[in-house]
């Protein structure tokens, strides 16, 4: 092969391999996977979170107090069998000992929920519903819609099903609750 | 040039080396078949389920085992240095090559994947299909080599005696799939 | 030993062609890269399109990873050097100079080499991922530091994948066995030279993908994949069984081409007994790869089959989860085999060279490689004594036993070689010594792992850890160095440098003995294997292990540097450095393209390792003669 040879070809081949790279990560970022990092709509705040194996997409939020936001959950577990999965805002993990270190206790759930207290809109009804946390079957999809409560600092979410596998294998995420803006 | 030497003496096999070592793949594809086969009584249960598409069975075992005629003809030619009579053979094997990777697709989801004889019937023919897809485009290299370059085609004998001997292990192997899926 | 006339003479254009290397040689290899991603990216993103769907799910991913390995292969060269040829279109190019090791090529010796190199970058990004297993087991707990759990699981899954079956499995059987396959029976080339090109070319996607698993959710089932984990873990378990089934098709293939090449392709001369030990073992390798590599491959497929299409083999109603261990163990206990008998006969052929002395009981020990390749096929079986009635225990515990009775034949040659000869102890003799002391602590180790009631404790534990480290990497991954210094000369015509070659054989060796023997005590300590948080009165021994561990990973860097350095400007090499009476030292070195001058012919008349005194030379030279 003559040096030089075929070096546009290659070039081109680069070229068309960085634009469908970057076309597919794009479109999956975009159209598939669409994480609205709070896009307003008549002053309502719309935030999608993407349950997968286990973990979510986004793994952070940051909210302000007073906002009103709109959360959608979408279980997209990938496995065969698909996964159920859930969404839980707290803080403090409730443990239960088994006999390992202290991270290494199963975690089952929060000891504080965000959401106590907090009046939750789905489904045409408002009200607050104690210890509100979202599980989905595989596929499903679920939209609720609330106020961002006066709780700031920092805030987890998580899911525990499988007593706590899902949690200890990733599945978790971080809520940044600062306070409302302008005060 | 001592390029154009080179070539004979980097391949040096001759044709019964060739010929006889493409029995090892063809072996290793059988046991592989073999496993498949096997594993249908561990999925699929002791009998055949209603509801199996048992014409088109029937209809491509029996093409296959028509196809017969085709081969022994192309194999006989080939040893008598008759090329563009085998040619022709293999037009024919390769119009059956695309009727039974047709007929394949055509009886999968008669039983749902979902069950175990459904499962191990779909994932097992399409595997059987892979090797028909593979013969094809065997039968369709030699077929075009044969047209395009007779020169090679005589020089290279071995590669259309192969193809043949392929396609009769796919007989063996069609053959043995339908005995295993259909009347077992 | 002898050169006769006939290989002293130059013969036009063997030498290859004269081009210096350019950087445009090496654009098959980049455009091969792009165009393999491109399949990969645009496949999945049409099929997550049409299916919509995400593109990290399963399905675009089986369907990206399939196109891409497709353009990966079209890029390479196999276009212009096989495919379009064989449907009657332009002859291939001949390639004959550096050009071949950077594109597709039907020369076993270009194909040997780029398998050393891909072995090489395997065995350094699996070696970082072992490092981080052990950084992670310095304290009981650093999950908060470093790895995460679900990070460690897939870090070791992809360092067992990886330093298995695509470091171990084509080491010594890639790098060394195909540059020496024909050579050692006197032919130029392979049966089926251009399959055994395509075997390398499924290597780095099959790799590339298993690396780069955890960006779709990775895999958490260890190099097992056993379902029903496989199918609950991330998306990545698809380009676990991808790749595993990739890496094994290369084997399959690199298999036909040693069985095929030894049945039909031995010099006048070469019969059965006459074959070199070291093609025993390459044969052996291949003969269980071909009889038992089905019910493996098929397992992949089914695990992959209920991931992206929806049957049911190991999951749901009709599905029997324990069928998979059956499949997957069926080849890959054998497996190790394919792994260590070419280190077994790797042995048997450096020491007769380095002692002078004939192989001892030279029938005995193909026995003992052949005895291993048929006892092996059945030794899967004590993978499943957990999972039997007690009254099979017995049976399963004989047979995988009666291993060590053909594995003591290959000892007691090596030995029977040794005893009264007078061996250069040059670096590859050094590591065969070595790997020989260390397969024996992993193999009287394994004893216990075939014993049931022994097994039933130890199981799952870092016992087992220890013993196959002992085996792969004491044995496998020793031998492997000691072949590379051993034919260092033939492929470079360079010697490499001897004091760095045994001052890293020594580090080695400790460093490996310091980081391996104390697993023996974790596991009978009470050491699970595969986790990366444990109790903290296994702390100060795993802190040991790490900190050998960190000296053993990092003293690799001397072989690698030494290899480079030689290859640039080692001393030169005779044409036989160690005086071996083995066929492939009758060629010049570096080995020309093509092997043997035109014109000439070997005839064998006795085992390459006569070298008893008074032994005639074991291959005679003569003209080609008229009619052949």
């Amino acid at each position: 092969m003559a040096a030089g040879k075929g070096t546009g070809g290659v070039l081109a081949s680069g070229v068309l391999c960085a634009a469908v790279i970057f076309g597919a990560l794009r479109w999956e970022h975009t159209v598939a996977l669409p994480v609205s990092s709070g896009k307003v709509v008549n002053g309502v705040h719309h935030y999608t979170v993407n349950e997968f194996n286990y973990y979510y997409v986004p793994t952070h939020f940051t909210w302000h107090v007073g906002e009103k936001v709109q959360m959608t959950v979408v279980d997209r577990s990938q496995s065969a069998p698909p996964l159920p999965h859930q969404f839980s805002i707290g803080r403090d993990l409730a443990t239960r000992n088994n006999g390992f270190l202290h991270s290494q206790a199963l975690a089952v759930g929060w000891k504080k929920n965000f959401f106590d207290g907090v009046p939750i809109t789905a489904g045409g009804q408002t009200g607050p519903i104690p210890a509100f946390s979202v599980s989905l079957n595989p596929g499903q999809k679920f939209t609720f819609s609330f106020t961002v409560p006066n709780k700031p600092g920092k805030w987890n979410y998580a899911c525990f099903l499988q007593t706590g596998q899902h949690f200890m294998n990733g599945m978790r995420g971080v809520i940044n609750v600062l306070p409302a803006q302008g005060a | 040039m001592a390029v154009e030497m080179a070539r004979p003496l980097m391949d040096p096999a001759p044709e019964r080396a060739k010929r006889g070592a493409f029995f090892f793949p063809m072996m290793f594809m059988g046991i592989l078949s073999a496993a498949w086969f096997l594993a249908r009584f561990m999925w699929g249960g002791t009998s055949v389920p209603k509801g199996v598409d048992m014409g088109m069975g029937i209809g491509l075992t029996v093409l296959m085992l028509l196809s017969i005629g085709p081969m022994l003809g192309a194999r006989g030619k080939l040893n008598r240095g008759e090329d563009a009579g085998a040619i022709g053979n293999f037009a024919i094997l390769m119009v059956v090559a695309i009727l039974m990777i047709a007929g394949i697709i055509s009886t999968w989801g008669a039983i749902p994947i979902g069950t175990g004889y459904g499962g191990i019937y779909d994932v097992t023919s399409g595997w059987i299909g892979l090797y028909f897809v593979g013969g094809l485009l065997g039968l369709l290299a030699s077929f075009m080599k044969g047209k395009r370059v007779p020169e090679r085609f005589r020089n290279e004998r071995w590669v259309a005696h192969n193809v043949v001997s392929f396609w009769g292990e796919l007989v063996l192997l069609w053959t043995a799939f339908f005995v295993v899926f259909y009347l077992l | 030993m002898a050169t006769t006339g006939v290989q002293g003479r130059a013969v036009e254009g063997t030498g290859g062609g004269g081009e210096p290397f350019a950087w445009s040689m090496v654009l098959p290899l980049v455009r091969a890269g792009f165009m393999g991603f491109t399949g990969y990216f645009a496949a999945a993103w049409i099929t997550a399109m049409i299916g919509h769907t995400v593109i990290v799910n399963p399905l675009p991913a089986t369907v990206g990873y399939v196109v891409g390995l497709l353009a990966w292969l079209a890029g390479s060269g196999i276009w212009d050097g096989w495919i379009r040829r064989a449907f009657g279109g332009a002859e291939a190019p001949a390639l004959t100079g550096v050009e071949r090791y950077f594109r597709f090529s039907s020369d076993p010796k270009a194909t040997a080499v780029r398998y050393v190199i891909f072995n090489v970058l395997a065995f350094f990004f699996a070696g970082l991922a072992a490092m981080a297993i052990r950084i992670e087991l310095l304290t009981p707990d650093s999950t908060k530091w470093w790895l995460s759990e679900v990070h460690y699981n897939q870090t070791f899954g992809i360092h067992g994948l990886m330093m298995l079956l695509a470091v171990a499995a084509s080491a010594i059987v890639g790098g060394m066995g195909y540059y020496l396959l024909p050579m050692m029976l006197g032919a130029r080339t392979v049966i089926f030279p251009r399959l055994l090109g395509l075997s390398w070319w499924l290597l780095p996607p099959a790799a590339v993908a298993v690396f780069m698993s955890p960006l779709i959710g990775g895999f958490q089932t260890g190099w097992w994949g056993y379902p029903p984990l496989a199918q609950n873990s991330g998306s990545g378990i698809v380009f676990y069984t991808l790749g595993a089934a990739t890496l094994l098709t290369s084997s399959l293939l690199g298999g036909i081409n040693i069985i095929g090449t030894i049945v039909y392709m031995r010099a006048k001369g070469m019969s059965l007994g006459r074959i070199p030990m070291f093609l025993w073992g390459l044969f052996a390798a291949g003969t269980i790869l071909i009889v038992e590599a089905p019910a493996t491959f098929t397992g992949t497929l089914m695990d992959l089959s209920d991931m992206i299409l929806g049957s049911h083999f190991y999951t749901g109603p009709t599905g029997h989860p324990l069928a998979y261990d059956d499949q997957f163990w069926w080849l890959f206990h054998p497996e190790v085999y394919v792994f260590v008998l070419p280190a077994f006969a790797l042995w048997l052929e450096i020491l007769p060279a380095a002692a002078q002395r004939p192989v001892f009981a030279r029938n005995w020990g193909i026995a003992g490689i052949l005895g291993i390749t048929m006892i092996g096929a059945m030794v899967g079986v004590h993978h499943y004594f957990t999972a039997v009635s007690d009254e099979r225990m017995p049976i399963f515990m004989t047979l995988t036993e009666t291993i060590s009775i053909p594995s003591g034949f290959v000892f007691l040659c090596a030995l029977g070689t040794l005893w009264g000869g007078r061996l250069r102890l040059t670096s590859p003799a050094l590591l065969c010594l070595m790997a020989m002391m260390n397969f024996l602590i992993g193999g009287l180790t394994g004893i216990f792992n075939a014993d049931v009631p022994a097994d039933l404790q130890l199981h799952n534990t870092y016992w087992v850890i220890g013993h196959f480290h002992y085996t792969i990497l004491g044995s496998v991954i020793f031998s492997w160095l000691a072949g590379l210094y051993w034919w260092f000369p033939k492929v470079t015509g360079r010697l490499v440098n001897e004091f760095w070659a045994k001052f890293h054989a020594w580090w080695f060796f400790i460093f490996f003995n310091m980081t391996f023997l104390p697993m023996f005590i974790l596991g009978i300590e009470g050491m699970n294997r595969r986790i990366a948080v444990y109790l903290p009165y296994l702390h100060p021994l795993n802190e040991f292990v790490s900190i050998s561990s960190f000296f053993l990973g990092a003293g690799f860097l001397i072989p690698a540097a030494n290899l480079f350095f030689s290859w640039r400007s080692g001393k030169k090499a005779p044409q036989n450095p160690w005086g071996s009476k083995s066929l492939e030292w009758h060629s010049p070195s570096p080995t020309p393209y093509i092997v043997f001058p035109e014109g000439s012919e070997v005839t064998v008349v006795g085992p390459n390792d006569n070298y008893a005194a008074g032994a005639p030379e074991p291959f005679v030279w003569a003209p080609t003669t008229a009619g052949k």
